[in-house]
């Protein structure tokens, strides 16, 4: 008898994708599962935008017709995966969590959607965001919020993290073991920080963006949120690779080769640097697990050392400044004549300005305006221009920090999961969230977000690891010891719900 | 460098956009604390572009090309059916995406 199905929420990528191979499960039994684990978990959580169930119940059939004809699928054969709603997948909706694209279907799939389905994944639907990525608590979507699964029984409950809130949710809920979501300034990071979940943000340029409706081109990212460091290894080899659609996707070793993954047994001879710039300012609430995150690093045989990056508390207001930057110039796209939303004027001006007055929502205002200010006659010079020199010289001391250090460590970020509605009204609090994670998006480096347990609310703390440019081994390798050090289970406990421990 | 209100009604008339009632009481002073919080940036190490470089590469370098081979682009059908209603002309103006008039 197929039990495994029944328990698809526990089960990772791998070893989803290894049963289904070797015949040991049905692709149908785990889509089944899954599908029902969404039903029972979206009323609470309402981590998803839309569920396609037939589809993918067809699809996961088509799987089993393959395997039983001795074909390999794929190395995500059978695993149902969730895709953030501002990556294409075509023919359905495309909606980047806004009004103004309420109704938009894609006629094309992203190539990193599109590479896993040719590696056998069955994708079960799209996920919410903040509205077209911005944001850091999926406050701003049009369709709603999506709260946290470690906090459904209280009132009104936290934040998932943002802008990724829907997939890192989907995931920690038990709804699918992997989720697409997508990273600007920490985007699948500090939502993987807060759910309790790992997220991978890879080196810019290792996933093709072609598919990916941007925000802020020289900072967008697409990376996957996992239960472990070994399936975000897995979904990383499947992703990467070049792709003739996106000219700054280009093909470097340490992607494709991530995978078969086995973290070492002990960090003995590894430095971990950890920067000595930041917290030299602000309160101490991330203090106490970070550190005991490096003294887990130091049973492990890791040597902390501390290491100067002096630009590094300047990382979230230069990111501020580029992706709003950026993103007045590629939201411009939405002007109310090709599609989306169309405001009924007399004019052309008053097209445009109803159209996305009214479609956009005001977080999305409030960067378009501060962008479209920081690129302005007489402003670029002293905001956009500064702001990318401040970003250059940052990358270059950090690529100095790791002539000494095999990684560098950070808190995820620097709080837990805050209350929903706390900080709706005080844009420059949200923020803050991700002024750890805004370092990797300006260096254009690779970082992952790996739990490093609960705190005492019972919320969870995350650790960050950043390496060098192309070097998504190395992080993957600390992560992995770390992971295993830990021992942390993502199994956020849901009032009313049985047991997940049958015998 | 504080935003005044004149500046705040230019970049509103330049990114096109209307405002909400609410969002046009609440934003100026929004938009006023970020970029006094941006103003930081003055006190940090800046590199300048390489010469000629203007692109953002962080990890990337030297020039991309792709052969010069055409290949089909989306079919025009296809393109119109995600148009706004109104923007779906009939003959002449079939196949066209329709706009107000310039004034």
């Amino acid at each position: 008898m197929d039990t495994a199905g029944s328990h698809a929420g526990s089960l990772t990528a791998r070893g989803i994708s290894a049963g289904v191979r070797r015949r040991e499960r049905s692709a149908l039994a785990v889509t089944n599962a899954c599908l029902a684990r969404i039903q029972a978990m979206e009323p609470r959580v309402r981590a998803f935008l839309g569920v396609h169930e037939e589809e993918a119940r067809e699809r996961a059939e088509e799987i089993d017709r393959r395997v039983a004809r001795g074909e390999d699928p794929g190395p995500l054969a059978g695993v149902p995966v969730a895709v953030k709603d501002n990556l294409a997948l075509a023919g359905h909706r495309l909606t980047c969590g806004s009004r103004i694209l309420a109704d938009y279907r894609s006629p094309f799939t992203a190539t990193a959607v599109a590479r896993l389905l040719e590696a056998g994944a069955v994708v079960v639907g799209k996920t919410n965001l903040d509205e077209f990525a911005m944001g850091s608590s999926c406050e701003s979507s049009a369709f709603g919020p999506t709260r946290n699964p470690w906090s459904l029984d209280q009132k009104p409950g936290r934040v998932p993290g943002g802008s990724s809130g829907g997939s890192a949710a989907a995931v920690a809920s038990g709804c699918v073991p992997l989720a697409l979501g997508t990273d600007t300034g920490g985007s699948v990071r500090q939502p993987a920080a807060f759910c309790g979940v790992v997220g991978l943000q890879p080196t810019w340029g290792r996933v093709s963006r072609w598919g990916l409706v941007a925000f802020a081109s020289s900072l967008d990212q697409v990376g996957p949120l996992t239960r472990s460091v070994a399936d975000a290894a897995l979904a990383l080899a499947v992703l990467s690779g070049p792709d003739g659609r996106d000219a700054t996707c280009r093909e470097r070793p340490g992607g494709k080769d991530l995978f078969p993954f086995e973290p070492p047994a002990h960090l003995k001879g590894w430095k971990v640097g950890v920067i000595t710039e930041l917290g030299e300012r602000d309160n101490a609430g991330w203090r106490q697990p970070f550190e005991q995150a490096l003294d887990r690093l130091r049973d492990l045989g890791a040597q902390v050392v501390g290491v100067s990056v002096p630009n590094a508390p300047a990382a979230l207001a230069a990111y501020q400044v580029v992706a709003s930057s950026e993103a007045s110039a590629n939201l411009a796209r939405f002007d109310g004549v090709r599609y989306g939303r169309r405001e009924p004027t007399q004019d052309l001006r008053s097209l445009y300005v109803e159209s996305r007055g009214r479609g956009f929502g005001s977080e999305v205002k409030r960067r378009i305006l501060l962008g479209t200010f920081a690129l302005a006659e007489g402003c670029r010079e002293a905001y956009y221009q500064r702001a990318r020199g401040v970003g250059r010289a940052l990358r270059r001391q950090l690529a100095a920090a790791f002539e000494r250090v095999d990684v560098v460590v950070t808190p995820t970020t620097p709080e837990a999961a805050f209350g929903l509605g706390e900080r709706a009204q005080q844009p420059l609090a949200m923020y803050r969230s991700d002024r750890f994670t805004t370092l990797a998006s300006l260096a254009g480096v690779p970082a992952v977000a790996v739990p490093s347990g609960l705190d005492s609310e019972g919320l969870p703390r995350s650790l960050q690891i950043l390496g060098r440019g192309w070097d998504e081994g190395r992080i993957l390798a600390a992560a992995g010891a770390f992971e295993r050090a830990v021992g942390f289970q993502c199994t956020p406990a849901v009032a009313g719900e049985e047991s997940r421990e049958r015998g | 460098m504080p935003l005044t209100t004149d500046e705040i009604d230019w970049i509103t008339d330049l990114a096109r956009l209307h405002l909400t009632t609410e969002e046009r009481r609440a934003l100026p002073e929004q938009l006023r604390q970020i970029v006094g919080f941006v103003d930081q940036l003055e006190g940090f190490e800046t590199d300048s572009s390489d010469d000629g470089d203007d692109g953002w590469q962080p990890t990337v370098s030297g020039p991309i090309e792709a052969e010069d081979e055409p290949a089909p682009g989306l079919p025009r059908r296809q393109v119109l059916a995600n148009a706004p209603a109104s923007a779906r002309g009939e003959e002449p103006l079939e196949g066209f995406f329709v706009v107000p008039e310039v004034r």
